[in-house]
């Protein structure tokens, strides 16, 4: 009997210890290290893009005159809506830029989308820094940006190697995340990652086609195309250097003219008597030479500003 | 000897036995801790340049991550947009929520990678060996040039917490 007693008593000790091991449906997964995944495919243009050019253009590029082309009738291939209005001096004075965007209603960029590669990226996160004690900085604007973004490779497939720009943690093409961001007027600056794979008019060309697709994707939308900015002295690498950039930007803004677009020379603000990124302006002097201060990015939302307050 | 002084070797054996069925498989420790606290090691130990804090807000437009995924959160990222250099800490709302953010977090590494591979190829480097980490409930990217002296800092507070 008393045997019996210590054998229930054992028994009824290991039914109450058994649950030391708890339910392992309950614990939670071990660690583990998630490898990147890697898959190795070809990008896939949806362009066929003219070969890359190796060489400078002759002449030497002008400027463009202001930022506003008078408002004209859309080319009979294009049908673009109404440009914004804009007839008014621009103002490129720093310190007046800089004293603009110190003081600013930023509401007219409440419905706008900027779109662009690492300059315009470094332009978000300085916005995203400002609204932290600022919350109306630059209006409720969003930002489509990605490192290495061209208007060529904006037109590739989505896959593992395209650099698309993300939206909400997912990338996918402008002609996709324009739409999801419910803007009525897209800021784009492209053109560094284009001009030495594509060469000037092939980058033109794609730029063209990008804003064809957007459009048929968001038909109500106003574009303002931005100039590309300059390059720091002593960065300047084969066709990537200022004099390929300025005719680029002359030719963006013939397109621009011809579409019935609005062209923004962002660059003007943005260069020395020789056309180089001043070094107070370049956050990589010594490195690719062509991404931003703070103080630039101040000085391009001023210029931004005083476009929107001339129209 | 009595029967009783007889059944107690067996009684021993008895109970011996029945906790040796509780050893079972060992199970690690749950950590709980405060990710905030994490970051501001990590940080103090090696700082992000031009730090961008990120808020709720940015955690859904930077990486598609919901607020009500997280029970908390801590995320800075270099604002000068070439940089490899962030590191996001998330402690998710439950486990359906952390394979989200797990996700989430791969894939900004993978698009990371992806942008940088022909661009910043010294980033890239620097991409290609950090990697997302999850334990159980809490999900980290640690992305800096010296990532591997602060993933050893958060297995610290992952394994044990602090």
């Amino acid at each position: 009997m008393k045997i019996s007693v210590c054998l229930c008593a054992a028994l009824g000790a290991a039914l109450l210890l058994s649950g030391c091991g708890g339910m392992p449906s309950d614990d939670p997964p071990p660690a583990r290290i998630v490898p990147s995944a890697s898959e190795p495919e070809p990008p896939a243009p949806s362009v066929s893009a003219p070969a890359a050019s190796s060489s400078a253009p002759g002449p030497d590029a002008s400027e463009p005159d202001g930022p506003e082309p008078s408002a004209s009738e859309p080319a009979p291939e294009h049908s673009e809506p109404d440009p914004p209005d804009g007839d008014g001096e621009p103002v490129s004075d720093p310190e007046q830029l800089l004293a603009l965007a110190e003081e600013a209603d930023w509401s007219a960029f409440d419905d706008v989308v900027m779109i662009g590669d690492s300059v315009s990226l470094k332009l978000k996160n300085f916005v995203v820094q400002q609204r932290k004690t600022e919350p109306g900085f630059f209006g409720t604007a969003q930002f489509l940006t990605s490192g290495s973004l061209g208007s060529g490779n904006a037109l590739w497939e989505v896959s593992s190697q395209s650099v698309h720009p993300v939206f909400q943690g997912t990338k996918m093409p402008l002609d996709q995340s324009v739409p999801l961001t419910g803007a009525k007027t897209a800021y784009l600056m492209l053109g560094v990652n284009d001009v030495a794979v594509y060469g000037v008019e092939g980058s033109v060309e794609n730029y063209q086609t990008l804003l064809d697709s957007i459009q048929a994707a968001v038909p109500g939308i106003r574009f303002c195309v931005q100039s590309a900015t300059p390059i720091c002295r002593g960065a300047e690498v084969g066709a990537l250097n200022n004099e390929t950039l300025a005719l680029y930007n002359e030719k963006l803004a013939e397109m621009c003219e011809s579409r019935g677009i609005r062209f923004l020379d962002v660059a003007s603000v943005l260069r020395d008597e020789e056309g180089f990124l001043p070094r107070e302006y370049c956050s990589d002097p010594d490195g690719m030479g062509i991404h931003l201060t703070d103080k630039a990015c101040r000085l391009w939302l001023g210029f931004l500003l005083a476009g929107a307050q001339n129209s | 000897m009595t029967r009783q002084m007889k059944a107690l070797p067996l009684c021993a054996l008895a109970l011996v036995l029945a906790l040796c069925g509780c050893g079972g498989k060992a199970q690690p420790e749950q950590a709980d801790f405060s990710v905030q606290e994490a970051m501001a090691e990590l940080t103090r130990t090696a700082s992000i340049d031009e730090p961008l804090t990120l808020e709720e807000a940015d955690m859904l437009d930077y990486f598609g991550i919901p607020a009500e995924s997280m029970a908390d959160f801590a995320a800075q990222t270099c604002s000068n947009g070439i940089s490899a250099q962030e590191i996001v800490l998330v402690k998710a709302a439950d486990e359906d929520s952390a394979g989200t953010v797990e996700e989430k977090l791969q894939a900004r590494l993978d698009n990371w990678k992806a942008e940088m591979e022909n661009y910043l190829p010294d980033q890239y480097d620097i991409l290609s060996q950090c990697r997302v980490q999850r334990d159980g409930l809490y999900v980290a990217l640690i992305v800096h040039p010296e990532h591997e002296a602060l993933e050893e800092l958060y297995r610290g507070w992952a394994e044990g917490g602090k």
